[in-house]
């Protein structure tokens, strides 16, 4: 479960991007995010994925404060960025190595599960290139496959489907169902969302604090 | 604020090598660092401006050629107002007499001034007027031509688009240390002042380098940016691909730290030539050695040796290795500070190989000694790896 109480965001004193916001997020949710550019989309996702601090409120995941403890908190959690920032000098298949690796989670089946989450998301033979050469939309797939390939409890995803081909949108789509079938939370902002989609549970319409 | 530290540092390494020398052997600690200075320059410039992370930028504004000029420099700076900054403490920072032989360390301050300058402007304009040259050599038929003679006969690997930045490489550093030895000898027979000459010789070659880019600077700087943005993106097939380093290899390294460090090793092989930099170091200060400069200067010259090292610290925090975002999903500030740190001891063998065998050929360091430049080597490392990664966490959270 995913908490948020009291949560308040402000860049600078008087610039206040929401304030006192209360939510909380059950296994299998599937949450969207709509709202114009610049209202606090990516704000409110780089708050949960402890990119970004709040001014004030605290971020609960099941116990964990996540401010307090990112790492037993990130553990748990898929990220989508904003951008499409990867370290360039590795390929897609090391950039999952990396991941898995980094969790503990490597074993004789990991390589072959790299290559079927490639293979899935269409990203073929430049998935040997360094990530540097890749279009935005293979870097994008490659951002969404590393948010997959640990099975997270959570998933943060800020415009996931931009850049992609229309096929892709609908693979990405369906991994997504996928994952809240599974009971993964899934938060994603993106401007391409259906509000009465049956999958959706929710939408979260920004700016909050709307007077 | 960070360019404030990293010149404060600069000032604290100067004096506490040459602080309290005499005037002889400040000259000779010039001399010295403009043999380090050299290599430094002919490998860093090339890897400090291209490929250019703002050049979408430069053309969305259809900068002018002044500009671009201006732009190339300022991406450069920092090395070039460090190495300056060195310099002049080299000559001024005299702590105990330090209005003694004003002429002289006037007239090596032009030495060094003119040294550098007519390196620098050699390699920044060299490398800018690379491009061109480099894309024909990796693209032509000449080209892959010579790729297969490098292989059939040598085998050896080759891009061919790589000649062009080698050249300059050698080009670079040789001038460098030429000068610097000419400039010695012409010192032993005609005294201080002719050790000028030369300098002022590699400052001409210098501006007549730079003048014979600045005119065409623009459509250079694009062709070698767009050249180096694909050399250094393709690829990771065939002969690198079964090189590169693997996971299991990295039996020196704790497992919690493993991945990360692979990693950064991996990137780092790929974007800079690491060892071939610092075994080049390791050459100069052996060449030093057997100009017999006496104990101090030897543990002096260590000791910088060892803290330059972690220059590779510095490179592995740009964002193109892991983008602060990315660090912070894949790890703990904890466990990066120590992934950084540990990474270093990837060379601390060939060091202390280096130090002893040195010492076995030369008689110093003493023992004691090469334990000192050890430890400062693993203290320093964690210090740098300590203060980089807090600085980028403060940076990045709002």
């Amino acid at each position: 479960m995913l908490k948020l109480e009291n949560i308040s965001k402000q860049f600078r004193a008087g610039k206040i991007i929401f304030s006192s916001v209360n939510y909380t997020f059950e296994p299998g949710d599937f949450i969207g995010l709509i709202g114009p550019n610049g209202s606090g989309k990516t704000t409110f996702l780089r708050l949960l994925s402890v990119n970004s601090y709040p001014t004030d409120g605290t971020v609960f995941y099941n116990d964990i404060d996540i401010h307090k403890d990112p790492k037993a908190f990130l553990k748990h959690v898929g990220l989508v960025h904003d951008e499409e920032s990867l370290p360039m000098h590795l390929s897609a298949v090391e950039l999952l190595e990396w991941v898995v690796r980094s969790r503990d989670l490597w074993n004789d089946e990991s390589q072959q599960m790299i290559n079927r989450l490639l293979d899935k998301l269409s990203l073929m033979e430049d998935r040997g290139q360094q990530i540097g050469t890749y279009s935005t939309g293979m870097k994008k797939k490659t951002q969404i496959a590393a948010a997959f390939i640990i099975e997270p409890e959570l998933l943060i995803l800020d415009e996931p489907m931009r850049g992609l081909d229309a096929s892709t949108r609908e693979v990405v789509l369906n991994m997504l169902i996928e994952a809240k079938k599974g009971g993964a939370i899934v938060l994603i902002a993106s401007h391409t969302i259906d509000r009465s989609a049956d999958y959706i549970d929710s939408i979260i319409d920004f700016p909050l604090n709307k007077k | 604020m960070s360019q404030v530290i990293i010149f404060v540092i600069i000032i604290a390494i100067g004096l506490f090598w040459v602080g309290t020398e005499s005037i002889a052997e400040r000259v000779v600690a010039l001399r010295m660092f403009l043999f380090f200075a050299a290599g430094l320059i002919a490998f860093s410039i090339p890897f400090l401006l291209f490929p250019d992370p703002y050049s979408s930028t430069l053309q969305l504004g259809n900068v002018s050629v002044k500009g671009i000029g201006k732009h190339i420099f300022q991406r450069s700076s920092l090395l070039g107002k460090g190495i300056l900054l060195l310099i002049f403490v080299i000559c001024f920072g005299d702590l105990h007499t330090p209005l003694a032989n004003l002429s002289t360390k006037f007239i090596y301050l032009g030495m060094g001034v003119s040294t550098f300058m007519g390196l620098y402007l050699l390699g920044v304009s060299r490398y800018t007027r690379s491009g061109i040259d480099s894309q024909f050599w990796k693209e032509s038929e000449k080209g892959r031509e010579m790729r297969r003679k490098f292989a059939d006969y040598l085998k050896y690997p080759l891009d061919p688009g790589a000649i062009p930045s080698l050249i300059n490489t050698v080009l670079i550093t040789s001038v460098g240390m030429i000068a610097v030895s000419i400039g010695a000898v012409l010192y032993n027979s005609f005294g201080a002042i002719s050790e000028l000459i030369p300098a002022v010789l590699v400052l001409m070659f210098g501006l007549l380098s730079y003048r014979k880019t600045r005119s065409g600077i623009h459509q250079y700087y694009y062709a070698t940016n767009a050249f180096f943005r694909e050399f250094f993106g393709v690829t990771i097939k065939g002969k690198e691909e079964k090189e590169k380093v693997q996971v299991h290899q990295l039996w020196w390294v704790p497992k919690p730290l493993k991945s990360q460090v692979w990693a950064l090793l991996l990137q780092l092989d790929r974007k800079f030539p690491a060892g071939r930099v610092l075994l080049l170091g390791h050459l100069m200060v052996w060449f030093i050695s057997y100009q017999r400069p006496g104990a101090d200067t030897m543990v002096s010259l260590w000791l910088l040796f060892a803290l330059i090292h972690h220059a590779i610290i510095v490179i592995s925090m740009l964002p193109e290795f892991a983008p602060v975002w990315w660090q912070g999903w894949i790890g703990s500030t904890t466990n990066w500070i120590l992934s950084r740190f540990w990474m270093q001891f990837r060379w601390i063998l060939l060091l202390a190989v280096s130090v002893y065998l040195n010492s076995w050929l030369f008689g110093y360091p003493s023992f004691e000694s090469q334990l000192l430049i050890l430890a400062v080597y693993i203290v320093s490392s964690f210090l740098v790896s300590l203060a980089g990664s807090l600085f980028q966490k403060r940076k990045s959270y709002n």
